[in-house]
């Protein structure tokens, strides 16, 4: 079977928009944008990923600005100070619950084994859900690149092992909670969109089910 | 071929034309995620698959915290992350050279620096919004620093430095440049020395009555003798002490204190209304009283010692005045002696027998005498106090009343015998020149518990009617005895109020001063306070009521000295290594105070041209002037802790030696039982200025027992609070500190200590919720059923942060005041009251009248 290049490329656009939105949020100009987008979604509508869109069209038609939007991913995620849902591999995954943990490590190991790094390293956590995000859209983009099929195939291993090792631990159950927490339709819209785009990754990846923590 | 992991394709040279991934790249814009790592620049040869480096790196670091130890930690770092903390593996096991091992809470300090809450960027209340709301925008440090200079500047062009105010904190007490108390100690007091000065406090919330009592009896401070010295003495007694849980370090008066008792057996007996863990594993014998009632049993001790003639009446000649009347000064009125006291010649006409203090102690009259005797024939005898029998209404006097027990059995300054204060211990001579070196020209001083009053009453205040001060000389944070040559009172008066609170490491806000929701009800004025600014590395209570919020750096980030405290005969000190980055945006306090200088005009005066590091290798070059044999900065840090083993330390052993040659700084040189500068201010101070006058609100000249608002008395006559509710000190925090760490928490649940027959009379068993209540607020906490606190007594750790919630969360008991929110952490201030003691003007947190009901 021919490499699709088109899929993968999908999933690495889903996944670099949503790495984006979880580590920054949108400013209202990218608001707008992503409303006008939303109907060109990349990747197939699965349950969560249609539930996702649709609270992105409720937050596009009621209005919701940066502002809303910012207020409530930093209480979400305590971009200043206390976090509702931390939005860090570690604090879900090690028995201590802190940042900079035994996950924070290994996904630092994962990035450099594809000469990448955290852009704060040492000072943030490296594996901010935005960042892992991020490197799965980074790892998938390299498949893509590769030369020929086989190679791009290959070259999938890292993504297909970081997804199992790394996100669908933690980021499905911890996405449905913000998904809960949220106070926007917005934020409440990527969670969803992201666990769509995480569970659509996984079964292209040929991952099982029981991979993910859904709950 | 090989895939190349070094050199990404750039999006488009092959395959797909990536336009849905422009196209929504596009649409959200954004800044870089992941990047090439660093290794791979410049270095073409180097795999950047390769694993990072397995070495480990060990740090010296410190647990800095109020918690009267001072205990190294190692930090293991790994790949400029700490993942491992481990204990000091230097010392040994014998006393004067121990090991310092750090206890549950420095070793959970990953817990505070991994904390997923803490701090990361400079934040500023939305406008708009109220103190406590919790909206928050976050700023850059430029645009905080440049406000909060401006606001300054305008709080100094219309009030003047005196409005400006540097609250209690003791979050890093234990560091030099990071030092967060002594206040005028603290960086931002250096600031403020450069910059025309700031309003001070004297005293401190742990001590605020003892601190004001000393004068009077001894004429200064004075410690006890140190615990290895209990091994020259035939008795131990100890008043509310309790090292075990309040010295926690392995190598603190913990361990001194057990280390003795382990191979010296001296019998010990313990007064306290709880059976504390010293209680349970350094005491023969618990005497349990009703809290603040020490200087009535003592009183009702003497009684016995006197009528039996057991005293020591040849040291109250010499050493003292006023246990007798010919000992009073001069111009005492008649029958105003300690003796006169006892025997009902005086104002109450009551004697102070043992059945007289059984009654309001709660202890049996048999038992007073038995302990009177046995204090009193034990020769020598090692009378020390804790701090929890200041901590009330009356806490003055009991603090006094205790120095008097070891005055009147003829204790003071020799071996095995002691001051009737609390423990001492040996000490390193460790100068700090950049905490030291700047004096504040402020000449006033208020009592540390006085600030709420001066943000509402300011220029109102002076010393009879609030406890308003004179520093005894240009920087001295003290006050000095308002009362002059010829034997008058003095006074002197606040000239504005505070429209600035600065709170480094602290959480004095709402937490740890008092009354809570009264507080809260005041700093969310805004136009008296103007202006709060909180600095911490964790999002604290205190944080949630500030306009602006500064997110410092931890010890790990830094390095540092953090000076020994409280290792019996061994002194010792840390120097500690920066072990990480700081992390998120978090700069240290010399940093932000530095740039906040440079906005007021000082910088050049604030860093007096000196890093921060060069400032601690000044610190260690000054000290090594002092004392020679100190190591210098970089052996030391090498080493990480100095330890010396100075032996036992014998508290006022010169005075004792010659009165004469060596007085004590009081009027009379001599230790003063009658204190007549306490019965000329009693004429002058007046009560109910600012808080309602209460019982106990007079100033008296003798160590007495004095009945207070919400006392012993006051609650047994009470169906409405019954209950006096105390705040113990506890092991899963230091003060407040460590409160927001899970581990702690879960292995030291919130509970309310509660007697077994008081929860039997009301249905409440052992882990149920209860509330804790009375008309300034109310707790829910779960109950702890146990005979190891005396009936009629609760006691609730204190420290715990405070999380209100409103009767739509949680509905209130319908006996409680409807008015205030339930407190779900359980904080003992939502129960405590503002209205300070009668000389202090201190926090009386453990005279607590309450009520409790099951949940």
């Amino acid at each position: 079977m021919a490499f699709d290049r088109t899929l993968w490329e999908h999933h690495a656009a889903a996944f670099g928009v949503l790495g984006r939105l979880h580590r920054e949020p949108p400013s209202d100009e990218a608001l707008t944008a992503i409303g006008a987008l939303l109907d060109e979604w990349p990747l197939p509508d699965g349950p969560d990923a249609a539930a996702g869109l649709a609270r992105l069209r409720c937050s596009r038609d009621a209005g919701e600005d940066a502002a809303r939007v910012r207020a409530d991913h930093d209480r979400l995620y305590g971009v200043s100070a206390v976090a509702l849902v931390a939005p860090y591999e570690s604090v879900h995954r090690g028995e201590d619950r802190l940042v900079f943990d035994t996950a924070t490590l290994e996904v630092r190991e994962a990035y450099r084994a594809l000469g990448l790094q955290a852009p704060q390293l040492n000072l943030e956590p490296d594996d901010h859900i935005g960042l892992e995000l991020d490197f799965m859209a980074q790892a998938l983009l390299r498949a893509v690149g590769a030369p020929d099929d086989a190679l791009a195939e290959a070259a999938l291993a890292p993504a297909r092992a970081f997804l199992a090792d790394h996100l669908l631990p933690w980021a499905p159950a911890v996405l449905a909670r913000v998904e809960e927490a949220a106070r926007t339709d917005f934020m409440a819209g990527v969670a969803l969109l992201t666990r769509g785009a995480l569970d659509s990754c996984r079964s292209a990846l040929g991952l099982p089910e029981s991979d993910a923590a859904r709950r | 071929m090989t895939i190349n992991t070094d050199a990404p394709d750039e999006p488009g040279t092959t395959g797909s034309d990536r336009r849905t991934f422009l196209k929504w790249s596009a649409a959200v814009g954004g800044t870089a995620a992941l990047v090439p790592t660093a290794t791979q620049l410049g270095m073409p040869g180097r795999a950047s698959s390769a694993p990072a480096e397995e070495d480990t790196t060990v740090y010296w670091s410190a647990c800095t915290v109020n918690c009267g130890s001072r205990c190294p930690v190692r930090l293991e770092v790994k790949d400029g992350t700490v993942v491992r903390v481990l204990p000091d593996n230097t010392g040994t096991n014998e006393l004067g050279s121990q090991q310092v091992r750090a206890c549950v809470r420095g070793r959970s300090i990953r817990h505070r620096i991994y904390n997923p809450d803490r701090l990361k960027k400079p934040m500023k209340r939305k406008a708009g919004t109220k103190r406590g709301d919790e909206e928050w925008e976050t700023i850059s440090w430029d645009q905080a620093l440049d406000e909060i200079a401006e606001k300054m500047e305008d709080i100094k062009a219309r009030f003047g430095n005196e409005a400006i105010y540097i609250n209690y904190g003791t979050g890093t007490l234990g560091s030099v440049m990071a030092k967060s108390w002594p206040p005028d100690q603290s960086p931002f007091a250096r600031l403020m020395n450069t910059w025309g000065g700031y309003l001070d406090h004297y005293a401190d919330y742990s001590t605020t009555e003892i601190t004001a009592a000393y004068p009077y009896f001894y004429g200064t401070w004075v410690d006890g003798n140190t615990f290895d010295d209990v091994k020259n003495s035939e008795l131990q007694v100890m008043f509310g002490n309790n090292p075990l849980e309040t010295r926690m370090s392995g190598g603190g008066q913990l361990l001194v204190s057990q280390q003795t008792r382990k191979e010296h057996g001296v019998r010990t007996i313990i007064v306290d209304p709880r059976y504390s863990e010293t209680a349970a594993l350094l005491g023969d014998e618990w005497v349990p009283l009703r809290p603040g009632t020490d200087a009535a049993l003592i009183a009702g001790m003497i009684h016995v010692m006197v009528t039996e003639d057991l005293h020591d009446q040849e040291f109250l000649d010499k050493y003292c005045v006023g246990f007798d009347e010919k000992t009073l000064p001069k111009g005492a009125p008649k029958n105003s002696s300690y003796r006169s006291y006892l025997l009902g010649k005086g104002p109450d006409t009551t004697e102070k027998t043992p059945e007289w203090a059984a009654d309001i102690t709660g202890i049996p009259a048999v038992k007073i005498r038995q302990l009177a005797r046995e204090i009193a024939g034990a020769k020598p005898c090692a009378i020390t106090q804790g701090w929890g029998p200041q901590r009330h209404a009356n806490g003055e006097n009991s603090a006094r009343a205790i120095f008097l027990l070891a005055a009147a059995t003829g204790n003071v300054g020799i071996p095995g015998g002691g001051t009737g204060a609390r423990e001492g211990a040996q000490y390193l001579s460790i100068v700090e020149p950049f905490n030291t070196e700047l004096i504040n020209p402020s000449e006033k001083i208020i009592s540390v518990f006085g600030w709420l009053d001066a943000i509402q009453y300011g220029e109102q205040m002076d010393t009879f009617n609030a406890g308003v001060l004179k520093k005894p000389a240009p920087g001295v944070r003290d006050g000095e005895v308002p009362v002059d040559e010829k034997g008058n009172a003095t006074n002197t008066r606040l000239e504005v109020p505070i429209k600035m609170v600065w709170q480094y490491s602290g959480n004095s806000i709402v937490n740890q001063t008092g009354d809570n929701n009264a507080s809260i009800k005041i700093l969310q004025d805004d136009t008296m306070c103007e202006l709060i600014v909180v600095c911490d590395i964790q999002y604290t209570v205190s944080a949630r009521y500030a306009d602006y919020i500064l997110p410092g750096t931890s010890t790990a980030e830094e390095d540092d000295i953090h000076p020994g405290e409280n290792g019996g005969p061994m002194a010792y000190g840390i120097i500690s290594s920066q072990a990480i980055e700081p992390l998120y945006e978090c700069r240290s306090i010399f940093d932000i105070c530095t740039d906040l200088a440079e906005r007021l005009g000082t910088k050049d005066e604030f860093t007096g041209g000196k890093t921060r590091e060069e400032w601690l290798r000044e610190a260690i070059r000054q000290s090594r002037e002092v004392d020679p044999t100190l190591p210098d900065y970089d052996e030391w840090k090498e080493m990480g802790i100095y330890r010396r083993d100075l032996g036992p330390g014998v508290s006022l052993a010169d005075f004792r030696k010659n009165p004469k040659a060596n007085p004590l700084p009081t009027p009379s040189g001599k230790i003063e039982i009658y204190s007549d500068r306490l019965a000329a201010m009693a004429e002058k101070w007046v009560f109910g200025v600012f808080h309602p006058e209460q019982a106990g609100d007079r100033l008296v000249p003798l160590p007495e027992y004095v009945e207070t608002w919400e006392g012993p008395l006051e609650t047994r006559a009470s169906d409405e609070y019954p209950f006096q509710v105390i705040g113990h000190h506890f092991k899963g925090r230091t003060h407040s500190s460590y409160g927001n760490v899970d581990w702690l928490k879960q292995a030291h649940h919130q509970t309310a200590w509660i007697n077994t027959v008081d929860a039997q009379d009301r249905d409440i068993e052992n882990g149920d919720l209860v509330f804790v209540y009375n008309d300034r607020g109310t707790i829910r906490l779960e109950a702890r059923v146990t005979e190891r606190v005396m009936p009629g007594v609760i006691s609730v750790p204190q420290g715990a942060w405070f999380d209100p919630k409103g009767a739509d969360e949680v509905e209130p008991p319908p006996e409680a005041n409807p008015d205030h929110p339930v407190d779900v952490g359980g904080n003992t201030n939502s129960l405590t009251s503002l209205h300070p003691s009668a000389l202090a003007k201190g926090n009386a947190p453990h005279t607590t009248a309450a009520n409790v009901v099951k949940a």
